[in-house]
């Protein structure tokens, strides 16, 4: 990709959008150039087919999905007083992956995976304490 | 001293209600409006007509009347008052950012291939991101908006992918809820017209007068089923299409095709049953000093 987003320090590396499957919410999995020598490639592709696997349950139309549909249309929507929502508990679940990765993993080599979900789902930021 | 929270220093029109947890758009008075419409209609019918529904119809017609209402006002409180898939906003890059050569390194659109169709994806100014495919910026409540449909002014919210299932269904709702309404009222008329002991108009005339309010509950609900039973159709439409009300409006994908295509039946399917997904705003996020302090800088 030849563009940068705005507001992002230089430091950080961003991974885009992978646009290849139009409805589904994926990023580019290609391990950067810019964190050669501070992570395993392992490490990174463990994360990101992790966090690609989580976007992709969160899009993705199931029995469950069509389940909740006619649950909350039959208790008038009350069930999202109590309940999150599927699609939403992935990305909860995607919160808490990338905050026990970041523990566990990068914070030794001071990077930091931001939550993709605060910016809109439009780029995957990396970022270098 | 209470803590700043990111709606006390939003930056754009929406207006919170509840300390942050509910968000919708900045102009209420239709919603107040259309929401007085069903409020009246629904008070004046059930108060006049509930009784004779219940003993003289059957019982059963009037749960599923009740049924019908209450699944119309939750779909249109639901739909109003929730984060249609609002895209955060982003500070304004700076100079020093952009390396005093500012169209270099933030063009005004930049191409992506979605889904296999070649596409824009345009700078949005006021939000400062690249606005992704079917995303649109709302002029009314001034935010980028995700999978963008269409403001609709009798809600007071946009219409976008977070709410789009609940506007299905207060206006697929709403739709048969008047139809039915206005066939549960015809019924009575014919019921008192044939129970009253006169003949022909004077007949009528005791029915009129035992119900006053059904036959004008009866007209106004055919006229609300034509006007939002219009609306479903269109919509109907537009799901087998597979396209939002944005891109029928713009004709996005009459040249280059549509990535999003799920299938004629699927894709209502999935619009109207999808599972609640995450939002993207954090409404009552405590703001750290720093993040207090450049709210007020216009700058940033």
């Amino acid at each position: 990709m030849s563009f940068t987003w705005p507001g992002i320090p230089p430091s950080s590396t961003v991974l885009h959008r992978d646009w290849a499957r139009a409805g589904i919410t994926q990023f580019e999995a290609e391990f950067p150039a810019s964190l050669e020598g501070k992570v395993s490639p392992e490490e990174f592709r463990e994360t990101i087919d992790e966090v690609n696997h989580l976007l992709r349950c969160a899009d993705n139309y199931g029995v469950c999905g069509y389940l909740e549909g006619l649950v909350a249309c039959a208790s008038f929507f009350s069930i999202y007083i109590c309940y999150e929502g599927r699609s939403a508990g992935f990305a909860r679940q995607l919160k808490e992956f990338l905050k026990e990765q970041n523990r566990s993993i990068y914070a030794k080599a001071g990077l930091e995976w931001k939550n993709p979900f605060d910016n809109g789902l439009l780029y995957l930021e990396i970022s270098e304490n | 001293m209470t803590a700043t929270r990111v709606y006390n220093t939003w930056p754009s029109n929406n207006i919170f209600l509840c300390r942050g947890r509910l968000i919708t758009g900045p102009d209420k008075r239709y919603f107040f409006l259309s929401l007085s419409f069903m409020l009246v209609t629904i008070s004046f019918h059930l108060g006049f007509s509930a009784d004779y529904i219940a003993h003289d119809i059957h019982p059963s017609a009037l749960a599923m009347e009740i049924w019908l209402i209450l699944l119309v006002l939750s779909s249109f409180l639901t739909c109003a008052f929730m984060d249609a898939g609002i895209i955060p906003r982003r500070s304004k890059p700076s100079e020093l950012d952009q390396n005093k050569n500012p169209l270099a390194k933030h063009p005004k659109s930049v191409k992506i291939t979605c889904g296999g169709v070649d596409m824009t994806m345009k700078y949005c100014n006021t939000c400062n991101i690249y606005r992704p495919p079917r995303c649109s910026h709302c002029s009314v409540c001034d935010n980028c908006v995700d999978k963008f449909d269409h403001h609709c002014p009798w809600i007071g919210n946009c219409v976008a992918r977070r709410n789009y299932r609940f506007f299905l269904t207060f206006i697929f709702s709403t739709t048969t809820t008047c139809l039915y309404l206005a066939a549960m009222c015809i019924t009575e008329i014919t019921f008192r017209t044939k129970d009253s002991r006169k003949e022909g108009a004077s007949a009528f005339g005791d029915a009129l007068g035992d119900n006053p309010v059904a036959l004008l509950v009866a007209l106004f609900a055919l006229f609300a089923a034509s006007a939002v039973g219009g609306l479903s159709l269109f919509h109907v439409y537009l799901n087998c299409n597979n396209v939002s009300t944005n891109e029928q409006l713009k004709g996005s994908y009459k040249k280059i095709g549509n990535p999003f295509w799920e299938g004629y039946c699927m894709y209502m399917v999935n619009s109207l049953c999808q599972s609640k997904r995450a939002s993207f705003i954090h409404p009552r996020r405590v703001l750290s000093r720093m993040e207090v302090i450049d709210s007020f800088d216009p700058d940033v």
